[in-house]
């Protein structure tokens, strides 16, 4: 129709810059014998040639492969269950099942580990009173087996998110016509239900592989005990294993996990084109009708409860309690040991009260403006199709590629050497643009949710009128918008409240946030006040899960 | 001064990879109303869209009155917005979020009319349309009707002189769509405004339009007054669309310049040649449903045929008869018994194609 503004070129380079110049940083350093900013440096492979050599890397590659496959053959099947008995049979408490099961979504996987060795580890208050009872405890948190149930389990709600829409959308006269033919509920679920969202259960599956390959928070709780090391975690100590801060070491196993990760996303890329496919063969419209589970309705809402049991109260309840008492051990009544100091010492220390009003600075503040640069971005190729507009779709892909940590790492390269930004690095500015680009594949993709369902003759019928495209923009589409961005915003918020690998190394006087915090108080070992801040961070996630549920916010789509 | 008040010359439209326009050109009169008719995916909307420059065409030209839109050859485009063309959409593309006076308003807004003169305007047009004391609801509190005059009231108050309209009855039911393109030919007609008009419903651009512009697959099929439309047509396409009518193909067996003989398994007709025919070919006879009459005596032109049904249809019956398996249509004032009647077709109103 007519030519891309040079507006919206700009923001497209802009967007890109921001996703490209970091990983750029992170792929020149890998080639380099020493930091990037030092005079005598060599281009080489020797970053490479160390961490191949490295028995560590490889058992930290092995264990990132295992806990992928695991968590995918765990996540994908209980997944796909849990979205058909939530969104097509008569399963009992749907409604209120609904939030809980995103906690493991909205809750840092930092703290729920955290939970989970306060409750059933060696010496959690669940172990010692199973161990009164049959006198051992039958389980072992720590092991390999340990984590990557914990993993598979916390990840069934990634395939529940993208199952469950896709059954939504497809009509129940399928279902029907089975069970007719004479088919039970369980045989309509695995020959026609199932098979009938396999495309995304697919994509789903990929994304939990993928996300297998960039887990840190709970390997480094859980795997630190036994010394189990995932490719994210061996990172992290690197710097500790050497004494020195070895960034062409960094870069280089950076760069690995990247290799895995981008290619995974590119496919995704290819799957959702080929899920169309089953999309032609949808029923007629919405209409739904839930499948009767007669017997099986109590079996299958013990199955829910038993996974929400483990996957979110076990750990929510053991870190709640361990924020209110003084210490725990055998012996050692809730009375006698409750405690509000855990919080006072919250409130007292500079740095971590600074941590929790960042955190929501970052949250409400941050949130609010990069839902405006994502509003932006999103406007930019509003209907259009060109070479930008597919140079920002691999743009805004490729962040879901990089884990936060990384990203956090790039950030911090690119705020210290590149003069213009450095004063920025000690404020919050860096935090918000790496956590902005960390979750810029989500934050646009609820803001084109909502783009898309602005009707084009709307946005046509203006410019017949007379409005120029930024006046259509301006008048017609963003206030028509409104109420799906204020959505996002408060999506945006929670994600950010929870986030906590992105900091990590961004961490400074000034631009701390609870969930790095975490991280670096979990390598001192300060227990105590790691619950206290997990309780915060929690009850932070829930004022916005709050007002979310108080509006009708979705949740997801 | 040229009373052409839009044209349109040689226009190629390209979507993706298909080519939906493929060398169109209309002239629309001062004051003239033009229907474009035809099937889905003959590339009406695609015209109407690329007038108004929501399309960009990949060849051609458009004139809006004195001022050239669009000229492939000197890689002249005139932005939308600068067009200063009316718009009524199909689904009316009322602003959900403003109020009937602020939807209207806005094209004045944009052209910066002064304040104190944009409230008068916009109530005088909305007065005129019958919308006056519904100018603080919102679109979602209208009915449908009331929503299609404000979508029509948002594209005139500024006065263009071409105003475009893109199936602007269709989401109407059918009863107000009869009364509402009287009503909306009157409109334009006592406006003096030219119009071009999208409909896939040949009554509706009958009714409607000074001008039928029948577009299929992308090219004008036939364009003419509608009663040339209706009572000429030059092509068997033109004639299916146009009307309801009786098909039968057969042999041509004699010509004798525009008549010709037609014969199929056991009967035999005069018709009028459409189409060059020579004795031999293969041929389809048509005639319009309201053409067939029963007749007590033999004429020329008629048959013997079997009443195989009486279709009770309200304001009329309709009968059904036998020709050699084809079914021939006709209207009637009387229930009659199944059984041969003598079925009349005249011949200059049987076209073979």
């Amino acid at each position: 129709m007519n030519k891309m503004p040079f507006s919206k070129i700009a923001v497209i380079i802009l967007t890109a810059i921001a996703v490209f110049l970091p990983i750029g940083l992170l792929f020149w350093q890998s080639f380099l014998d020493a930091p990037f900013f030092q005079p005598d440096k060599m281009i080489g492979l020797d970053a490479y040639r160390f961490i191949f050599d490295d028995p560590d890397f490889k058992r930290a590659f092995l264990n990132s492969l295992y806990i992928s496959c695991g968590m995918g053959l765990i996540a994908v099947p209980l997944g796909g269950l849990l979205a058909f008995l939530m969104v097509r049979t008569d399963l009992p408490g749907r409604r209120w099942i609904e939030p809980l099961l995103l906690i493991p979504v909205f809750v840092s996987p930092m703290i729920l580990c955290f939970g989970y060795t306060v409750a059933v580890g060696p010496v959690g208050f669940i172990s010692l009173w199973v161990q009164n009872i049959l006198g051992s405890v039958p389980w072992n948190l720590y092991s390999m087996t340990s984590i990557v149930l914990i993993a598979g389990l916390s990840h069934v709600p990634h395939v529940y998110l993208y199952s469950s829409s896709a059954l939504r959308s497809l009509g129940s006269d399928v279902e029907e016509a089975a069970r007719v033919a004479g088919a039970g509920p369980l045989r309509v679920a695995a020959t026609v239900s199932l098979p009938m969202v396999m495309p995304a259960m697919l994509y789903s599956g990929v994304l939990v592989f993928f996300l297998g390959f960039q887990v840190f928070g709970l390997v480094l709780v859980l795997g630190d005990p036994e010394g189990h090391l995932v490719l994210a975690t061996y990172l992290y100590k690197l710097t500790n294993k050497l004494g020195t801060p070895s960034y062409h070491l960094m870069a280089a196993v950076a760069m690995c996990i990247v290799a895995i990760t981008i290619p995974m996303v590119l496919s995704q890329r290819f799957l959702l084109r080929n899920a169309h496919k089953y999309i032609t063969l949808k029923g007629k419209g919405a209409r739904q009708r839930t499948l009767p589970l007669g017997g099986w309705r109590w079996v299958a809402a013990g199955l829910v409860a038993a996974w929400l049991a483990v996957t979110v109260v076990i750990p929510i309840i053991g870190v709640v309690f361990r924020a209110f008492v003084t210490n725990w051990g055998e012996g050692v009544t809730f009375l006698e040991a409750f405690t509000l100091d855990n919080f006072r010492s919250v409130f007292e220390q500079g740095n971590l009260m600074r941590g929790v009003i960042n955190t929501i600075l970052l949250g409400v503040i941050g949130g609010g403006l990069s839902v405006i640069c994502f509003t932006f971005i999103g406007l930019s190729s509003h209907r259009k199709n060109n070479g930008w507009t597919r140079l920002l779709d691999y743009t805004v892909m490729t962040p879901r590629a990089i884990p936060g940590l990384l990203a956090g790492l790039a950030f911090l390269w690119v705020f210290l050497f590149f003069p213009p930004l450095a004063p920025f690095r000690k404020t919050l500015v860096s935090l918000w643009l790496a956590y902005s680009v960390v979750w810029l594949a989500y934050g646009m993709r609820l803001v084109s949710t909502s783009l898309l369902q602005v009707g084009p003759e709307l946005e046509e019928c203006a410019r017949v009128t007379g409005a120029t495209p930024g006046q259509v923009n301006r008048h017609v589409t963003v206030p028509l918008i409104k109420y799906g961005l204020l959505a996002s915003w408060l999506m945006i918020f929670m994600i950010f409240e929870r986030e906590y690998s992105t900091g990590v190394y961004l961490l400074g006087p000034g631009t701390e946030v609870i969930g790095s915090l975490m991280v670096s108080l979990w390598g001192a070992g300060a227990i105590e006040i790691i619950s206290a801040l997990s309780f915060i961070n929690i009850l932070l996630v829930s004022v916005g899960m709050g007002i979310a549920l108080r509006y009708g916010v979705k949740l997801h789509d | 001064m040229t009373s052409i008040e839009l044209s349109v010359h040689d226009l190629h439209v390209t979507l993706g990879k298909n080519h939906i326009l493929k060398g169109v050109s209309l002239d629309v009169n001062k004051g003239e109303i033009v229907a474009l008719l035809g099937p889905s995916g003959s590339g009406k909307t695609t015209l109407l869209r690329s007038i108004a420059g929501l399309e960009l065409p990949s060849h051609g030209s458009i004139r809006i009155g004195e001022q050239m839109v669009f000229e492939s050859a000197k890689k002249t485009e005139v932005s939308v917005e600068k067009r200063c063309l009316g718009f009524v959409f199909q689904s009316y593309a009322l602003w959900p979020h403003r109020t009937v006076y602020d939807n209207v308003a806005y094209g004045l807004k944009l052209r910066k009319v002064p304040d104190g003169e944009i409230r008068p305007r916009v109530q005088e047009v909305l007065a005129n349309l019958g919308l006056g004391d519904l100018s603080e609801r919102h679109p979602h509190q209208l009915s449908g009707g009331q929503q299609q005059r404000v979508a029509l009231a948002r594209s005139l108050v500024y006065n263009p002189q071409v105003i475009l309209l893109d199936e602007p009855l269709s989401n109407l039911d059918a009863k107000l769509r009869e009364e509402a393109r009287i009503w909306l030919r009157q409109l334009i007609i006592d406006l003096n405004l030219s119009a071009v008009c999208v409909t896939h419903d040949q009554a509706e651009a009958m009714a409607m339009a000074d001008k039928v512009v029948l577009l299929k697959d992308g090219v004008i099929e036939q364009a003419g007054t509608p009663q040339e439309m209706y009572g000429a047509p030059k092509s068997l396409f033109v004639a299916e669309f146009m009307g309801a009518n009786n098909t039968i193909s057969g042999l041509v067996t004699d010509v004798d310049g525009d008549s010709a003989r037609i014969e199929g398994n056991g009967w035999a007709l005069h018709g009028r040649l459409r189409t060059p025919l020579k004795a031999g070919d293969r041929a389809t006879a048509v005639v319009r449903l309201e053409k067939i009459k029963l007749v007590q005596t033999p004429k020329e032109n008629s048959l013997r045929l079997p009443l195989t049904a009486s279709v009770y249809l309200g304001n009329t019956w309709e009968y059904v008869f036998d020709l050699a398996g084809a079914t021939i249509r006709g209207y009637g004032n009387e229930f009659m018994q199944p059984g041969e009647q003598l079925v009349d077709i005249p011949a200059e109103h049987l076209w073979l194609f």
